[in-house]
């Protein structure tokens, strides 16, 4: 309920506008369709070798786009409120650090019945998409002309994330215990990858902008501009102590806890944006 | 025959002389205007006549050169051709290009070439310019003793151009550019220049046939042209009037003495001293002794008639450029021969609303400082007037100033602008604490000693009456007698004005004013109220489109213009191609946004010359030189009173509206690296460089809005915005600006 009547209030308000508002050609509203896009550079860097393509050989995680779309309301001369709805896609290792017990391996997998002690786990980058909301304040640094010049804009997201269920395949390397020591690898394709029905991964997003709007004509202007993101998790804000524990965790390979945390890492890490886009003045 | 041919004769005089008489009555003078077709110099953009030139080329200069070069002459003429202030083929210009016909009788080729006109302004100056232009100024004109003084000095400016000296003086700029040449070295070598030119326009001069005698008077116009176009003494009773006169101790008591010499120290100095140039002249003179002694060609009464043409157009000017004290000069000196001229008396009644105006603006009395500077300041006989109006106390000046304006409204009663000067001037009285509407008498002096007369024949009887008086009866009627006797000689001006403080409507006039007065808010920032007028200094500030709510519908748009800095490595220079293409955009720009908004925007500008041709340039003329002056925050003087009534009419609106934007390229290179060592802003690096990179262009629009009816400037915005200056963009800022316009103001 509470959700709604905050929603109702965003949205709301995206309607109220002053009648003496200044802006381009007498604009009141604007909309704004861009894609972004970032390079994962400092995630990369950090885990440099340890990210593996389908064919498990290293990799790095690939640029990352956003596309969204953004209704805003002029509210003076200066100041514009929007509403930003975006999507995001973006590719997350979560292998680096997954050694698991071939117990846990074994349920629901084809590997062959060996007795494998201890087994180190390997899978490829996972692709993930985050569906954003985001009400953010425009703030024209050519007063009386909104939605042209140069913006500054800051805004609060809140990020839902999900990993797309793409058949992923996972690789096991161990030592069968089974008293001829040979080196096991196997590659399989588990159908209990990871719970993809769980509830998203929620996530909050200070944001800070520039655009820059060209004119091109009285009703369109070309958007270009760079973003900061701080992308955090709600444990945060909200639950210091840790989140409560995924009771059911034991029944997948990678567990929803397990990939949150790898999420919040990736996601941390991904801080500048470049983006591009069109605005249509209304 | 013989009166056939007399006939003949006189037709054909009153023929060729006519047009020079198209203003024959100076009780009425009318402005004087452009007439004819419009030359091209006016009509046509000046990158065009830069383009057309260079396609020519320059002999002695590469391509580069000529280009700046050609640059340099246009740009700096476009200005004074668009200014307001220049005016093609009416009685001046025409006399003039009829004198230099004399004078180029035997050059056909360069009496076609050359192009004369009228430059109105005070100073005294000839000009040429190497386009083959010659400008002479109204103010030189009215200096002048006769037709061969003007003749001489249009010989010698068209020697300047025969000789090209301006592409020699920046043929000789550009050879020691390099070296560090002393600027009195650029000084002699243009002195040599201006000697030439005496010289070869003495030999033209004397080739036409004017006479030797007045060569030398020539000059002696130029050693003098800073005083007023007469010296001639005012007469003590000169602000008299029959109510009040105004105590010989106020005027000075001494004489101001021309300090003017003609062997000053010209080292630095673009032309010799008159000393020198007299001198070469002299000798040039005893060369050859063939001279006629032909003084005009044309007739002294027609000289006479443009120089009066000219002087009043002096007083004009004089008044538009705030020189109030000047006017009243250049008044009194023209009302000697023009004492029914009703242009005067109205410039005179303005004059008088702009020396009340001074006494507002920090020429107290007692703020002034009258040192050996000061005294160093006055010369000649306008020094008697200046001394006089700066050591006047206020309250005296308000009364003066109320009085002259007064006996003008009197006098003209069905003349509209004497009317409105009269109600501005009772109105900024209003405004002055000084002025104490209590304090003035509403009788006349002589009432006042009839008065005083009776109450004697009075005391006299009651002191034969039988009752006896008290102590209290006697006090009191002493003190009412003694009230009326005791007349201060020092506050005579209380006394001068008992009419105007009879006339009911000065009073609820003058009432209403003081209240308004009263009620203002003049808020923290003072009177010019640093919120509603832009403070200059601080460009930053944004004043938002609200503050254009007018409630109107339609305006007269003069003239925007854009004018583009640019940053040349180190140098900021003008970009006048930028610019002049700019106001083509501008216009319609502005022309198309007001068709959005549905306002009626009439556009006079220059862009528009080559179709509408010489009534639309008058036009522009006229509501330049109108809305340039400098209101000191307070109103503006109609001094083309009855042209200005007509574009009204013919425009349909009685708002001017002025924009013109001052764009600036910007180069932040030094403060982008800067944030490389504040580490804390390194991240914001990238915004930093897509700002700084976007926004290297910096402009500013003013508009103002000046209401024609109560001459005051309704608005006087600035808009500062960033960005490179497209036709979409000013479309949007126009399409803001005049709907805001349109909007009611808020209470």
């Amino acid at each position: 309920m509470k959700k709604a009547v905050l929603f109702l209030g965003l949205v709301s308000s995206l309607f109220v506008w002053s009648q003496e508002t200044n802006g381009f050609y007498g604009a009141k509203r604007f909309i704004t369709v861009e894609s972004e896009f970032s390079s994962p550079m400092i995630y990369n860097t950090i885990h440099s070798g340890q990210l593996l393509n389908s064919n498990f050989e290293k990799t790095q995680a690939s640029i990352s786009s956003n596309y969204r779309f953004v209704y805003s309301s002029i509210v003076d001369d200066k100041f514009a409120f929007s509403l930003e709805l975006g999507l995001t896609n973006f590719n997350l290792g979560i292998s680096h650090n997954a050694n698991v017990y071939a117990a846990d391996v074994y349920k629901g997998s084809s590997f062959s019945k060996q007795n494998i002690e201890l087994s180190n786990l390997k899978a490829p980058l996972v692709d993930a998409q985050t569906i954003t909301i985001m009400p953010k304040y425009e703030f024209a640094m050519n007063p009386g002309l909104v939605p042209s010049g140069l913006f500054h804009q800051v805004g609060v997201g809140y990020n839902m994330t999900r990993v797309l269920d793409h058949h992923y395949a996972v690789q096991v390397m161990g030592v069968s215990t089974d008293g001829l020591n040979t080196t096991v690898q196997q590659t399989s394709i588990p159908s209990n990858f990871y719970d993809y029905s769980s509830k998203s991964i929620k996530t909050f997003t200070l944001m800070y902008g520039v655009a820059y709007r060209v004119p091109l004509s009285k009703h369109v202007l070309l958007s270009y501009g760079v973003r900061y993101m701080l992308n955090f998790p709600p444990k945060i804000l909200f639950h210091l102590n840790g989140e409560s524990a995924d009771p059911k965790s034991s029944d997948y390979v990678f567990s929803t806890s397990e990939v949150r945390e790898q999420m919040y890492v990736r996601i941390f890490q991904s801080a500048v944006h470049l983006n591009v886009g069109f605005v249509f003045a209304l | 025959m013989k009166y056939i041919f007399l006939l003949f004769s006189w037709m054909l005089i009153l023929l060729t002389t006519s047009d020079c008489f198209s203003q024959a009555d100076f009780n009425h003078y009318t402005l004087l205007i452009s007439e004819g077709k419009m030359p091209l110099d006016f009509s046509m953009e000046t990158y065009m006549k830069i383009k057309e030139e260079l396609s020519e080329g320059k002999e002695n200069m590469s391509k580069q050169d000529a280009e700046q070069f050609l640059k340099e002459i246009h740009y700096g003429i476009y200005h004074v051709l668009h200014s307001g202030r220049v005016i093609y083929g009416d009685t001046v210009s025409r006399y003039i290009q009829s004198i230099a016909n004399k004078l180029l009788k035997d050059d056909d080729s360069l009496r076609n070439k050359l192009r004369f006109y009228t430059l109105k302004t005070s100073e005294s100056n000839a000009f040429s310019t190497e386009q083959g232009i010659i400008f002479v100024t109204t103010g030189l004109i009215s200096q002048l003793v006769n037709e061969a003084q003007l003749a001489f000095v249009l010989a010698h400016e068209i020697s300047h151009y025969t000789e090209h000296h301006s592409v020699e003086f920046y043929e000789y700029k550009l050879e020691h550019k390099k070296e560090r040449v002393d600027i009195k070295e650029f000084c002699n070598y243009s002195k040599e220049n201006e000697l030439e030119a005496d010289r070869l326009g003495m030999r033209m001069y004397q080739a036409a046939g004017y006479s030797k005698e007045e060569l030398i008077g020539a000059l002696d116009v130029l050693v003098y042209s800073y005083l007023p176009f007469d010296e001639v003494e005012v007469p003590k009773t000169y602000f008299n009037s029959k109510y009040l006169q105004i105590p010989i101790s106020k005027f000075p008591k001494k004489r101001f003495d021309i300090k003017a010499i003609e062997d000053d120290n010209d080292t630095r100095s673009s032309h010799p001293n008159i000393k020198k140039r007299k001198e070469q002249l002299s000798e040039e003179m005893l060369e050859d002794t063939v001279w006629q002694t032909n003084v005009t060609y044309f007739g002294e009464a027609t000289f006479n008639y443009v120089q009066s043409i000219c002087r009043f157009e002096t007083v004009r000017i004089q008044l538009l450029e705030n020189q109030y004290v000047e006017a009243m000069y250049s008044i009194f000196i023209l009302e000697k021969e023009f004492p029914t001229s009703s242009y005067l008396h109205r410039m005179k009644a303005q004059t008088w609303l702009g020396i009340l105006g001074r006494s507002m603006y920090g020429y107290d009395e007692s703020e002034l400082n009258y040192d050996s500077e000061y005294e160093e300041s006055l010369e000649g006989e306008i020094a008697q007037m200046y001394d006089f109006f700066n050591r006047l106390p206020t309250d005296e000046l308000l009364t003066l100033g109320l009085r002259e304006l007064y006996d003008l409204k009197i006098k003209f009663p069905e003349d509209k602008l004497i009317q409105l000067v009269y109600e501005l001037g009772v109105k900024k009285i209003a405004s002055q604490d000084k002025f104490v509407l209590g304090n003035y008498a509403t009788k006349t002096l002589a009432e006042i000693r009839i008065a005083q007369e009776k109450r004697a024949n009075e005391k006299v009887v009651e002191n034969t009456t039988t009752k006896k008086k008290t102590k209290y009866d006697r006090i009191k009627n002493k003190r009412n007698v003694e009230k009326i006797e005791n007349y201060d000689s020092t506050k005579y001006f209380l006394y001068g004005i008992p009419d105007v403080m009879s006339d009911s409507t000065f009073t609820l006039l003058y009432e209403k004013y003081r209240d308004e007065y009263s009620e203002k808010d003049f808020g923290d920032d003072g009177f010019f109220g640093g919120d509603e007028f832009g403070d200059g200094e601080n460009e930053k500030n944004y004043q938002s489109f609200s503050k254009l709510n007018m409630g109107i519908d339609n305006a007269i748009l003069v003239e925007p213009v854009v004018v583009c800095y640019e940053r040349k490595k180190w140098e900021r220079d003008y970009d006048f191609v930028k610019g002049e293409k700019l106001n083509e955009v501008l216009c319609s720009s502005a022309t198309e946004s007001a068709g959005m908004v549905g306002f009626a925007l009439s556009i006079i500008d220059q862009n528009s010359l080559a179709t509408k041709g010489t009534p639309h340039f008058n036009d522009k003329n006229i509501l330049l030189t109108f809305g340039q002056q400098d209101d000191m925050g307070d109103y503006l003087f109609p001094v083309d009173f009855d042209q200005l009534e007509d574009i009204k009419a013919r425009y349909g609106s009685s708002k001017l509206m002025f924009s013109y934007i001052e764009s600036r390229t910007v180069l932040r290179t030094k403060q982008v690296l800067a944030r490389l060592f504040i580490p804390y802003r390194i991240p914001f690096l990238g915004s930093n460089l897509l700002a700084n990179l976007n926004d290297r262009t910096e402009s500013t629009m003013h508009v103002v809005v000046i209401d024609l009816d109560d001459l005051t400037k309704n608005v006087n915005w600035e808009y500062n915005f960033t960005g490179k200056i497209t036709k979409t963009k000013l479309g949007a800022i126009y399409y803001n600006v005049l709907t805001n316009l349109k909007m009611e103001k808020e209470l």
